[in-house]
């Protein structure tokens, strides 16, 4: 059944998604050709400001599908678990969490597709499709040899950061959605979803906060002198590979945090869709 | 006689406000019972505690011999109050979900209708109107072989002729294995397919019986007593 509902979900984001990546796609290759061209007939300055303004018109285009995109995926999961359809989404013969994750992973992969439309038009943008290798070899450039994991560690972040913070917002539409309200008390539930999602935010900053705390306390044993410390290293051509050791064990302890409060607001979220639905 | 939907003591209160107040019913099979009652007594309700949209205060809910969840919906088919269809989609889609998810659902029958209706399968829900598109919900969920079918107003909103189809649809894929729970206010027109009738009122079941038995009881039709249980 998730398999089913994976196919219908993807086919109905994919819809809008598919659509909006094409004609960005199609402006940033435009623009790319208009340079190309630029580049090639350096005597025509008017065709220099033209390609200048489609790469700028691009790339806020490129921004715009990418924010978009998001945009379309909350509000597809609020529509489609609690409104109208709703009605049939809770009716069919699905348990509650497979719904849930058949949004959770669609979602994902619909975002996925953004960033690699994203990267491909910045691509075309510049004319160079590989430029996101060379800002790799350029950043592990600048970083010790010690510390060639960092980059790895920081790229596998930001792949579990836009997971997370698809599970962050639409926990915060379930439970905003699920909150019991009395007969006489009429709040708007996308303003409750909003004040869950700032609840969950604040806990999750405190949640960081303690784990870059504790992790001072662990290393440094004291936290002021331990933070000063561990500023100074920055600087410090020979222990620069610490510092970035740091770094990544900060990171890796923040991102087992952010997993941890994910799966705790699955869970949630799933015992509210079956315990707390109120579909009114 | 199997017993397809049991309640048992349900309550359910939106905050303060109490809608359904200890409802005990049984629904035997192959029946077609109509629910009951003006606005606000909780028809609604009750129907969306049966398909899982809601859950109960309190109390114990049986359809089809099992608890409210994936196993009961595979046995029920629910025609809500509003089109629950994306407006986006096209016909074509909504026949394709129902094939996916629902094991009991009879496509060819469901295309047949349709192609009755001049409902073109390519359209979009979105360019059709609001009777046509109650329509294609209905020849959707009637074309499952569910053993509980809820309707909840499936003729509300839509002009005469099309209630004369909606009847002649409900009675033309009615199974006689199954039971059919119908709400409505348009009991004129239900009346003469109905077996049993529930009169719901503020949350409670006034009356549960028999149209036959009813009629010979009272001497008058389920609509005329209808008028006279919620006289205002």
């Amino acid at each position: 059944m998730l398999k089913k509902l994976l196919y219908h979900d993807l086919k109905a984001e994919m819809r809008f998604a598919g659509m909006f990546a094409g004609i960005v796609f199609a402006i940033c290759v435009l623009s790319g050709v208009l340079k190309g061209v630029a580049d090639a007939v350096d005597t025509m300055p008017a065709l220099r400001y033209a390609a200048e303004f489609t790469m700028l018109f691009g790339g806020l285009a490129v921004f715009a599908m990418v924010v978009s995109i998001l945009i379309y995926l909350l509000l597809f999961y609020r529509k489609n678990l609690f409104k109208d359809e709703g009605y049939l989404m809770h009716t069919l013969p699905v348990t509650p969490g497979r719904l849930f994750w058949s949004k959770v992973i669609s979602s994902y992969i619909c975002l996925l597709f953004a960033f690699a439309v994203a990267y491909i038009c910045v691509g075309a943008l510049c004319l160079k499709l590989n430029w996101g290798v060379e800002v790799l070899a350029e950043l592990r450039r600048d970083l010790p040899q010690e510390s060639a994991g960092f980059v790895a560690v920081l790229l596998i972040y930001l792949f579990l950061l836009s997971f997370a913070v698809l599970i962050v917002i639409f926990s915060s539409i379930t439970i905003g959605n699920t909150i019991q309200l009395g007969a006489r008390v009429s709040v708007n539930r996308d303003i409750l979803s909003v004040l869950v999602y700032a609840v969950i935010y604040f806990i999750q900053q405190i949640a960081s906060s303690l784990v870059l705390l504790f992790y001072f306390l662990f290393r440094y044993k004291n936290l002021l002198g331990g933070f000063s410390q561990f500023a100074s290293m920055a600087d410090n051509e020979q222990v620069k590979a610490d510092f970035f050791r740091d770094i990544s064990v900060i990171l890796g302890a923040a991102g087992s945090v952010a997993v941890l409060l994910c799966v705790g607001l699955s869970v949630i979220s799933i015992h509210r869709l079956n315990k707390k639905l109120n579909m009114d | 006689m199997n017993v397809l939907l049991q309640c048992e003591g349900i309550h359910k209160s939106y905050g303060n406000r109490k809608v359904l107040e200890d409802i005990s019913l049984e629904i035997p099979q192959g029946r077609i019972i109509g629910l009951l009652g003006p606005n606000g007594s909780g028809k609604t309700t009750l129907i969306k505690l049966v398909s899982g949209l809601l859950v109960p205060d309190a109390g114990k809910i049986l359809a089809a011999g099992n608890q409210i969840g994936v196993e009961s919906k595979k046995r029920i088919s629910y025609l809500p109050e509003r089109t629950y269809f994306s407006s986006s989609w096209k016909v074509k889609e909504t026949l394709c979900l129902f094939e996916d998810f629902y094991e009991d659902f009879n496509r060819e029958a469901a295309e047949r209708t349709l192609q009755t209706l001049q409902i073109d399968l390519k359209s979009r829900i979105s360019t059709l109107s609001k009777g046509t598109r109650e329509k294609l919900q209905l020849v959707l969920v009637m074309s499952r072989e569910a053993e509980l079918y809820l309707l909840d107003e499936p003729m509300g909103g839509v002009d005469p002729a099309a209630r004369d189809f909606i009847l002649k649809t409900i009675l033309a894929n009615y199974n006689e294995q199954a039971s059919i729970l119908i709400s409505t206010h348009l009991i004129q027109d239900v009346e003469k397919i109905l077996d049993d009738v529930i009169f719901l009122k503020q949350g409670h079941i006034v009356l549960q019986k028999s149209v036959d038995q009813l009629r010979q009881e009272h001497k008058k039709s389920v609509d005329a007593l209808f008028r006279e249980v919620f006289a205002c």
